[in-house]
C-alpha cells in the first residue's frame, strides 16, 4: 500500500506486525527532516504532491518490488506540507522471508521513490531564503 | 473561424511559484500539443525556455506530442524531488 499523508507521521503507530509466520525479516527506511543541506542551514520542508499520479507511480514502485524480490509485504507512506526538522518524510517497510531480499527490496523502493513519484521539496533556511530543490531526472 | 477547446493546467513546485497560480483554465486550438501549449504559457509567465518537463494528460505520463482533447487536465512534471 502506497500512501500520501499531511498529518504527522509516527512510525510506532504503523502496523508493523509480521503478516504469517512465514515472514522472518522485516526492513524499515524512514527519512527524516535534517538541519542543513549543501552547507545551508535549513529551518523547514515544505513537500508538494501531484496526489493522483503519486499514488498510482508509488503504488506501481510496490508492485515491482514484490515481482523482483521475494518479499510477502511493501509499504510506504509519504508526508507532504510543511514538515520540522526531524520529522519523519518518508517512512518505507518490507517483510520478506531472508534478509536479503528484504534489505534488497526496501532499498529498491525508496530509491525508485525518489526518482519517479511526482513530490517536490522546497528548503526554507534560516537566512530567511528558500529554494526548490534540483531533481536529478 | 478556429474551432478551440478547454484543458486545464495544474502547476507545482517552481512553475506554481511562476503562476502564482494551482491550476487554471484555458481554451486552445484544437490538435494543440502540450509542446504548443508550453510555448504559449512560456510567453505569459516566462517559465524556463528549455525545461527537464514530464508531461501528465488526466493523471497518466503523455509524450510533447500528444494531440490534447476537450476537457483534458494537464501537467508540467519538474524533475521530482521527493523523500
Amino acid at each position: 500500500m502506497f500512501l500520501i499523508t499531511e498529518e504527522i507521521i509516527l512510525p510506532n503507530n504503523i502496523e508493523l506486525k509480521f503478516p504469517s509466520s512465514k515472514v522472518g525479516a522485516k526492513s524499515i527506511f524512514e527519512g527524516i527532516v535534517r538541519d542543513n543541506n549543501l552547507g545551508k542551514s535549513v529551518k523547514k520542508l515544505e513537500y508538494q504532491c501531484y496526489e493522483e499520479l503519486a499514488i498510482k507511480e508509488g503504488s506501481m514502485i510496490l508492485k515491482e518490488a514484490v515481482q523482483k524480490y521475494k518479499i510477502d509485504d511493501a509499504f510506504c507512506i509519504h508526508r507532504t506540507g510543511k514538515l520540522e526538522i526531524g520529522e519523519t518524510a518518508v517512512f518505507v517497510r518490507v517483510f520478506a522471508a531472508h534478509r536479503d531480499d528484504s534489505f534488497q527490496a526496501c532499498r529498491y523502493i525508496i530509491d525508485e521513490v525518489k526518482k519517479r513519484v511526482p513530490i517536490w521539496k522546497k528548503e526554507i533556511y534560516e537566512s530567511g531564503e528558500s529554494d526548490w530543490l534540483k531533481g536529478a531526472g | 473561424m478556429h474551432q478551440t477547446i478547454e484543458i486545464t493546467v495544474h502547476y507545482f513546485a517552481k512553475l506554481r511559484d511562476l503562476t502564482n497560480k494551482e491550476k487554471e483554465s484555458i481554451e486552445i486550438a484544437i490538435e494543440s500539443t502540450p509542446k504548443d501549449i508550453y510555448k504559449q504559457l512560456n510567453e505569459m509567465y516566462g517559465l524556463p525556455d528549455n525545461p527537464n518537463l514530464k508531461i501528465a494528460i488526466n493523471d497518466s505520463f503523455a509524450s510533447w506530442e500528444s494531440e490534447l482533447q476537450d476537457k483534458d487536465k494537464l501537467v508540467f512534471i519538474p524533475p521530482v524531488t521527493g523523500g
